[in-house]
């Protein structure tokens, strides 16, 4: 489902090639579990059939066949920046979520700070919740929503650290990231 | 770099004032020890001095003591002046004389001087010099005909004595005194015994260790206190040290670095300001009289133990203060201690040593005082043991004292500040206490010194008014001849070139005294009376004390009739030459017996007299009062400032809590101020009772008294306390400024 | 929108060269529970202090019940601090030569509260906190828990307008954390009390009814999200 907003966001950044995207998307996400290419183009035809995207045939440069660049359709933006604005909805097990959110947020705008206090706020009014909830239950419901509390607090803190960290992200997003492509390509035949 | 000291430099900085505290607390203990130490040792060597003249002494007692070795001839040797009544004087000091009269084969001699045959005479060097520089006073002349030479120093017990030792003949040997019998003593040895030595050390050790105590111990509180400040901070620092995995030994090797180099540094800047101020020490008079400048020193044996043990000491005093952090590496977390409060056993002393007192002023008490005085000092003993008792009973009383006075104000105030200074008083008594100890202790020996010394004030002015003498006019002076056939003098009196009138009286001796019988017409010219009538004689007994107005008579009565003269001089030194024209042109030996001859001039008449011992003893207790209560003080302002330092963070929660500035300095204030009167009063109190018991069997002449000078010093002392508190209130708005200590 | 108790307006504040608030606004409501977080350094424990009158702001206006309180001196400071706020903070908060009894007394009595009342109503207040008994222990008697609720119960004594925490739980396990914070929200809400707590932990700002972030001496990202 990421995958969808993965794709818009870079996308966001300008067109480009469905086999690049698959490289983008493995240096920023895919490092333990790179994407297959098929669920990169199935991903893409979707988009394309929502009208989210749009496929832009290219001119080889040295005469070469021609290849398909993707680029992203105001409707597609739209909804990219929809997405972005809501806060995941705190769960104990959406840390991969959070993290797509901030790295696409920091590639679309440059300042992924909002999401990440929108995702706070929606965090502290879940435990704000549980808190409020956990005063009239009984103890193993109360150590259940310990537990929940005590999740959402580690996620809490990693916003916390991540909103910290956000400059020194972009910094080696925007910078090194691209060199780091590129010798993934190259060391990507040993893999 | 040795770990140690690369600990010491980094530290440095924050530690500097701390230890410069230190440093100097000991630099002034070091200086007052080696002082009293000098002294001392002068007290013990000027009484060697008189070794011979105590044998002599103890020989005129004990006959027994004195033996011939074989057939040696004894020395004949007598230290009454009697003969001289007081011509043996110059100016207002007194001249001490030595008769001596050796047979051929007598072979005692005076530390090998020739013994003087009769007419010969020594001089000591100070009275060498009088002489020669006042030759027209002739004062050899009294002596003698034959001037040998000066006394060896040995023989003399300070530079300023003026002594002499001269030859007799054989027929003044045989001359009885009116008061002491047999006047010349058989020596045959000087060195016979060291009691006198022994005597005198246990008497000056009494004294100086009594004044030493009461000068070192707020010296010592200093100390102790300048070694607890910032206690918190470097208790974190050895305790971080603990936590890393420093050994105990390692931070007490540290700990006692730190106090070493600051105990050293005051010992070295103490033993150089003892140096230089050794000259000034020579220049001390006790007893009237300087000591011999190479007995006021210290043997290197005495320097080397008294600087260890202060070194010792201090480094204990140290190792004290930080023994919690010694005990764990969590010294940083260490829990706010709950103090314990203080138990009643602590009044015990005091109450001892005042029962002591108590029991002296009922008539039992006064009774076995008076017996046991008679025979030996043991009532000086007890007494002093006394003081003692009281002194460290105040001490150790006073945080229990403090305790009640805190929980009695804690009930009864209204107010927040007091409140909270009373609680807080009351749950740390003995470390509120602690801070005003010193001031406290310096109270109560003040109060009883002042107290004792007051009396001599008083008696200061007294000696002018009991003295009847003084009714002289300055340049006048009285001639007392108790041989009643000496010759009429009033010619050759008036032939002298220093005399400018002289006229007979006569003196009726009684048991009242002697009164002279003064022609009227010539009375005012030699006093300050003059009589009011036409009668003959104005009736004035100059030995009892100033009269407004003479009697006056027309007859004299009475028997024993001698002959007076009364000499107008040509000016107050002509003195000396009266005395030596007396001495030289009247009798000194009649019917086998002491002649009294005694001139008086009124100038000298006209000055206080008082023992010169009392006087030189109520100089040291000015002096000391003053130097104990500057350091007291001085060491209750470290404490305080150190106290408020380490209540930091309790003082800022108040603030917190909406206290206002002006509330917690009086909260402060009221802190020190507490401890400090109370008990204050109490010792200041009991020092002034105590004295005036303790005087009470000692002296008939010095009563306790509590003159102005006393309310000056004590007040004073007390004012500097409030105002040193006063002074660093402002620093609690800094240490308590919310804007300085905010914690994020 | 009910009048705020308290409202701050571009306050900022500089400590030598450090900008610790760069002209932060804020509007209370009466009865509600505010946390302020943000990273350590962030400012907000500076804006706490502000907003407590412990310290003074170098511009803007702080308005606490319409009086402009940014402007008392020291003595009207202390008066207010003694009258109208309540202070729990994570350390020292305790007088330690005092007793339990003393302790909460105290704000009363510096009130000039004659002292029946005052011991009176401190021991009404430490028996809502759990502690009866313990009047006459000595604060290093108690433990870390214990200290927070003698520490709740002088900061309720004087029953003050607005209840100013700083890392209330600070040193506490998440049991005690639970307890104390549990019965902080109950006194104050039963009793309409306004508190104001700085925090880094979430679990502690989770008993907030909003919570506001402070970040670079500015509240980040203005007040969205409304409970």
């Amino acid at each position: 489902m990421s995958a969808n907003y993965a794709i818009l966001g870079f996308l966001a950044d300008g067109p480009n090639y469905g086999y690049e995207l698959k490289k983008q998307y493995d240096s920023y996400f895919g490092k333990d579990k790179p994407i297959l290419a098929g669920q990169i183009y199935s991903t893409l035809s979707r988009l394309k059939r929502d009208e989210k995207v749009i496929e832009v045939v290219s001119q080889a440069e040295s005469g070469g066949p021609e290849r398909i660049q993707y680029a992203i359709t105001d409707k597609g933006k739209k909804d990219l920046q929809v997405w972005l604005d809501t806060a995941e909805a705190p769960s104990p097990t959406l840390q991969t979520t959070m993290y797509i959110k901030t790295v696409l947020a920091l590639i679309k705008d440059g300042n992924a700070a909002p999401y990440l206090d929108n995702q706070r706020r929606a965090h502290i009014q879940r435990m704000r919740q549980l808190t409020n909830q956990r005063r009239e239950v009984s103890l193993p419901d109360k150590l259940l929503i310990d537990h929940a509390l005590f999740h959402l607090e580690a996620d809490l803190r990693w916003i916390e650290l991540t909103s910290s960290r956000l400059s020194k992200l972009k910094e080696e997003l925007m910078v090194v990231e691209p060199k780091k492509i590129d010798s993934k390509v190259k060391g990507g035949k040993n893999d | 770099m040795n770990l140690n000291w690369l600990l010491f430099k980094k530290s440095g900085r924050q530690s500097l004032g701390r230890l410069s505290l230190t440093s100097a607390a000991i630099a002034l203990g070091v200086v007052i020890l080696l002082s009293l130490a000098a002294v001392t040792n002068g007290l013990v060597s000027q009484g060697q001095r008189q070794n011979w003249q105590v044998a002599a002494y103890k020989a005129s007692r004990n006959k027994d003591l004195q033996k011939p070795k074989g057939n040696e001839a004894p020395l004949k040797i007598s230290f009454l002046s009697g003969s001289f009544g007081n011509l043996a004087k110059w100016q207002d000091e007194d001249i001490s004389v030595a008769s001596l009269y050796a047979e051929p084969t007598t072979t005692l001699t005076l530390g090998g001087l020739k013994n003087p045959a009769p007419g010969e005479y020594y001089l000591s060097e100070s009275l060498a010099k009088v002489n020669s520089e006042h030759p027209e006073a002739k004062i050899g002349d009294r002596f003698g005909t034959k001037y040998l030479g000066t006394l060896p120093a040995s023989f003399v017990t300070s530079p300023d004595s003026l002594s002499v030792v001269r030859g007799v003949t054989k027929e003044e040997t045989l001359t009885k005194s009116d008061v002491a019998g047999d006047t010349f003593v058989d020596m045959y040895q000087f060195d016979f015994d060291d009691d006198a030595k022994k005597q005198l050390s246990i008497g000056s050790t009494i004294l100086m260790s009594f004044g030493g105590t009461i000068l070192l111990f707020p010296i010592v509180m200093f100390v102790a206190i300048a070694t607890q400040l910032g206690s918190a901070q470097r208790e974190q620092r050895y305790a971080a040290i603990r936590l890393v995995g420093g050994t105990r030994s390692q931070v007490t090797k540290m700990l006692m670095f730190e106090s070493f180099i600051a105990s050293l540094t005051g010992v070295v800047v103490g033993s150089l300001i003892h140096l230089a101020t050794l000259p000034l020490l020579r220049e001390f008079r006790f007893n009237g009289v300087r000591f011999m400048p190479d007995d006021v020193s210290i043997h290197w044996d005495q320097y080397l133990w008294m600087i260890s043990l202060t070194l010792i000491l201090s480094m204990l005093a140290n190792w004290w203060g930080m023994r919690h952090v010694q005990l764990s590496p969590l010294g940083v977390a260490r829990k706010q201690k709950v103090a314990k409060r203080p138990r009643v056993w602590r009044v015990l002393p005091l109450l001892i040593g005042l029962g002591l007192f108590v029991w002296m002023t009922l008539p039992q008490g006064k009774e076995w005082v008076k017996n046991a005085s008679a025979q030996d000092s043991t009532p000086i003993f007890v007494m002093m043991a006394g003081v003692f008792l009281v002194m460290f009973g105040l001490v150790l009383a006073g945080s229990w004292l403090t305790y009640c006075i805190a929980r009695l104000a804690a009930r009864r105030t209204k107010r927040p500040s007091m409140l909270i200074a009373s609680r807080r008083i009351s749950v740390q008594s003995k470390q509120v206490f602690r801070a005003v100890s010193g001031v406290v202790l310096a109270l109560f020996a003040g109060s009883f010194y002042l107290a004792a010394v007051g009396g001599v004030d008083k008696l200061n002015a007294d000696s002018i008014n009991d003295n009847g003498y003084s009714q002289l006019n300055k340049t006048a002076a009285i001639v007392e001849l108790t041989n009643p056939n000496e010759k009429d003098l009033t010619k050759d009196l008036r032939a002298q070139s220093f005399v400018k009138s002289a006229d007979k009286i006569t003196q009726v001796s009684s048991e009242e005294g002697s009164m002279s019988y003064i022609p009227c017409d010539v009375v005012s010219a030699y006093t300050r009376h003059s009589c009011p009538d036409n009668k003959k004689f104005a009736q004035i007994n100059f030995i009892a004390k100033v009269v407004k107005t003479p009697t006056t008579v027309n007859e004299i009565s009475g028997k024993n009739q001698t002959t007076g003269y009364l000499v107008q001089l040509k000016d107050n030194a002509s003195v000396e030459q009266l005395r030596s024209f007396i001495a030289t042109h009247t009798a000194a030996i009649a019917d086998g017996h002491d002649v009294y001859r005694y001139v008086a001039v009124g100038e000298y008449a006209q000055r206080p007299h008082i023992n010169p011992a009392i006087k030189s003893f109520a100089e040291m207790a000015y002096g000391g009062i003053g130097l104990t209560m500057f350091v007291a003080v001085c060491s209750m302002i470290v404490s305080t400032i150190g106290g408020l330092l380490e209540r930091r963070r309790s003082l800022l929660t108040l603030r917190l809590g909406g206290m206002t500035l002006s509330q917690m300095k009086r909260m402060v204030l009221i802190e020190s101020l507490i401890p400090l009167f109370a008990v204050s009063i109490l010792a200041a109190g009991l020092g002034v009772w105590i004295a005036g018991v303790f005087l009470s069997p000692l002296t008939d002449s010095v009563k306790a008294t509590l003159t102005p000078t006393y309310f000056i010093i004590v007040g004073s002392l007390l004012l500097a306390a409030v105002i040193g508190i006063y002074r660093i209130l402002p620093m609690i708005k800094k240490i308590t400024s919310l804007e300085e200590n905010r914690t994020e | 929108m009910t009048k705020p108790i308290i409202s701050a307006r571009n306050i900022t504040k500089k400590f030598g060269q450090t900008e610790a608030l760069r002209g932060v606004s804020l509007d209370v409501e009466t009865g509600e529970v505010l946390a302020i977080m943000g990273p350590s350094g962030s400012g907000k424990s500076t804006l706490l202090h502000s907003l407590a009158a412990i310290i003074s702001v170098d511009s803007g206006e702080i308005d606490f019940e319409g009086q402009r309180i940014n402007k008392f001196n020291d003595d009207k400071r202390s008066k207010l601090r003694r009258t109208s706020f309540g202070f729990v903070f994570q350390f020292g908060q305790l007088v330690p030569e005092l007793t339990v009894h003393d302790n909460v007394a105290l704000p009363l009595l510096l009130n000039g509260v004659d002292r029946k009342t005052a011991y009176k109503r401190a021991e009404k207040w430490i028996a809502t906190v759990g502690l009866k008994g313990k009047e006459d222990s000595l604060p290093g008697e108690l433990s870390g828990g214990q200290a927070q609720r003698v520490a709740i119960a002088r900061a309720m004594v004087i029953e003050p307008k607005i209840l100013f925490a700083d890392e209330p739980t600070g040193s506490l396990d998440s049991l005690n954390s639970e307890k104390v914070m549990e019965l902080f929200i109950k006194t104050a809400k039963d009793n309409g009390t306004t508190v104001i707590m700085v925090t880094h932990e979430p679990t502690i700002a989770a008993y907030a009814d909003r919570e506001i972030i402070v970040r670079d001496g500015q509240i980040a990202g203005g007040n969205q999200y409304e409970s």
